[in-house]
């Protein structure tokens, strides 16, 4: 018993340990990153005008809280199923059936990582470009804090759909045609362009309802507002742990279809 | 005896691309049978699609046989306990990561091993030392020539002191001193802690320099096991001597039956071949110095390399 609780206690410290490996790699190679940097404040500038223009101030945030919403959907969903760590995944496929520790513990670790290292980059210039759209550093500061707070659990999410597609990779040979549309979707579906709650009846209630909205809208309202929307802390963490399962239970068979599938490459 | 490093039993490997008729497919190994003793440095020959990489893949555990049986120092290959005893070098793939330094990739695949601490820390600095990488150490991957590169690849194939190496064409793309040197390290590091060593490479002068025993295979099918030298055969008996003389005036000796005159492309250089079977290097060198007398300015005798012999054995294959 004794000895279990030891070599979990090491395997924990190792996965923390390759997390933190790849979270350092996002600071290693700022410049592969830098059009999504420079093009940040545009996004987040952008999608606000086009709010304005549709909704008209008609909506449930003020202006400050909407740059504010879109600030944080754009963080979350600029390093959402990030090809590079898809692809870094996947390529690491092979040699890891050769190597003593098992792929799923350590692509999750890495993309749990990689996706923290991305994010905390953002929040960064998050920080520093917020206050030029005229919102005070207290109010920036603020949301990054509680951004920060769900950044752990939204991790866990993230990387089981990098998890996910990463398998995906192996078992299809190719799985980036897959990624946009995904994305799209849940960009399209949570909330990215603008705040669930603005959106008109039926389709508010059916959206609230969906995935993509733990994982984008309610975060970012949490973030603005302090508060999830009309759900308490424990119902999203509840919601967040069944979408894990599910995808956890998702992840296991495809990397196991990968396994099977991987016999079919030449040597 | 020793149990073996490697034990090969009955391996076979199809790869089915057409699930409504798997027999269609040929086997890539087929039937495979072989067995490496601790410390033995042996090289896998085959020409491109022989079999030689799904052999290795199918040691380590990247791909399962289709049937058959591979242990690795008794442990069914691919599972964690032989896994851990195996270091892997790819000339073709990398283990390290580009935006990293090197230190941090090797304290990474340390750990993968389960090599952490004071013991991580010694074993990197001993292998830097003794492949010439310490000041490499601090630099990212990225910055490194492809000869420094492969130097850390076998650092970071050997860090968990893997009682065997499995090295698919590790001095692939390398030039002539960046080769040597990799393979002059391979074998200090061999002969220093008495790994065994199982080589792929279609760089023969690799082979020659590690390896004294080799297993060739062709589609799939053990061909030759034996000693480098009695895969040459018939071929080991024979000697190329090349005459320069001091003027293009000078015929060569005519074609006799023990000594044959071979083409040549300048007046001046005379190529012979014997077989020292039929006729004794002395007699033969006494038979060409008496006809140039004055005229002989040089003369040199080799062997015919590793790469001819083979050439030969995959032309007999029809490969």
């Amino acid at each position: 018993m004794k000895y279990t609780i030891l070599k979990a206690g090491k395997s924990v410290r190792f996965h923390l340990k390759h997390g933190l490996f790849n979270f350092s790699e996002q600071f290693s190679d700022l410049t592969s990153g830098i059009a999504g940097f420079l093009l940040f404040p545009f996004y987040i500038w952008l999608i606000t005008k086009l709010w304005e223009k549709f909704n008209a101030y008609q909506g449930n945030y003020t202006l400050q809280e909407i740059l504010l919403y879109i600030g944080i959907t754009e963080i979350l969903f600029m390093t959402f199923l990030s090809p590079t760590s898809l692809s870094r995944s996947s390529a690491d496929f092979s040699l890891s059936l050769a190597r003593p520790r098992s792929w799923l513990g350590m692509s999750f670790s890495g993309l749990y990582g990689r996706c923290l290292g991305s994010r905390i980059t953002y929040i960064i210039i998050f920080i520093i470009i917020m206050p030029l759209f005229g919102i005070k550093v207290l109010d920036t500061l603020n949301v990054a804090i509680r951004l920060c707070y769900l950044l752990p659990f939204l991790g866990i999410v993230q990387a089981m759909f990098g998890l996910g597609f990463a398998s995906g990779q192996v078992l299809w040979a190719e799985t980036s045609y897959f990624v946009i549309p995904v994305s799209k979707i849940f960009l399209a579906l949570g909330g990215v362009f603008g705040p669930l709650t603005d959106f008109g009846e039926s389709w508010r209630t059916v959206l609230l309802k969906l995935p993509p909205s733990d994982i984008f809208f309610q975060p970012a309202h949490y973030c603005i507002k302090g508060e999830f929307y009309h759900i308490s802390k424990a119902t999203w963490a509840g919601r967040i742990v069944a979408i894990c399962f599910f995808l956890w239970i998702a992840n296991l068979l495809f990397y196991r279809q990968a396994r099977l599938h991987h016999q079919g490459y030449g040597g | 005896m020793s149990q073996p490093s490697l034990l090969v039993k009955n391996l076979s490997k199809r790869f089915i691309r057409d699930k409504r008729r798997p027999q269609s497919e040929p086997d890539a190994v087929s039937n495979l049978n072989f067995s490496i003793l601790p410390g033995e440095c042996v090289a896998f020959l085959g020409a491109n699609g022989a079999g030689k990489s799904t052999t290795i893949k199918m040691l380590c555990g990247i791909l399962r046989p289709s049937s058959g049986e591979a242990l690795v120092s008794g442990h069914p290959a691919g599972s964690q306990q032989a896994n851990k005893i195996l270091g892997l070098v790819f000339g073709t793939r990398s283990q390290l990561y580009l935006h990293m330094s090197v230190i941090q990739c090797f304290d990474l695949i340390a750990e993968i091993y389960y090599v952490t601490g004071s013991e991580k820390q010694n074993r990197i600095r001993e292998l830097a030392q003794l492949f010439h990488v310490v000041d490499l150490l601090p630099r990212r991957v990225r910055t490194l020539s492809l000869g420094q590169r492969m130097r850390c690849e076998l650092i970071a194939a050997l860090i968990h002191r893997p009682r065997i190496l499995l090295a698919d064409e590790p001095t692939i793309g390398l030039d002539v001193v960046a080769k040597n040197q990799l393979r002059e390290l391979i074998r200090r590091w061999q002969q220093e802690e008495k790994t065994t060593l199982m080589l792929t490479s279609h760089d023969l002068s690799d082979v020659e320099a590690l390896c004294s025993r080799c297993i060739l295979i062709d589609k799939g099918i053990k061909r030759f096991d034996g000693p480098l030298a009695e895969l040459k055969g018939d071929l080991s008996s024979i000697r190329r001597i090349q005459i320069t003389t001091a003027s293009a005036d000078r015929g060569a000796l005519p074609s006799q039956t023990r000594l044959k005159l071979l083409p040549s492309s300048e007046s001046y250089v005379h190529h012979y071949e014997l077989s020292t079977l039929e006729l004794p290097i002395s007699e033969g060198l006494a038979l060409l110095s008496s006809h140039y007398g004055d005229a002989l300015q040089d003369i040199s005798i080799s062997e015919v390399t590793l790469e001819e012999v083979l050439g030969h054995i995959y032309s007999e294959y029809h490969v």
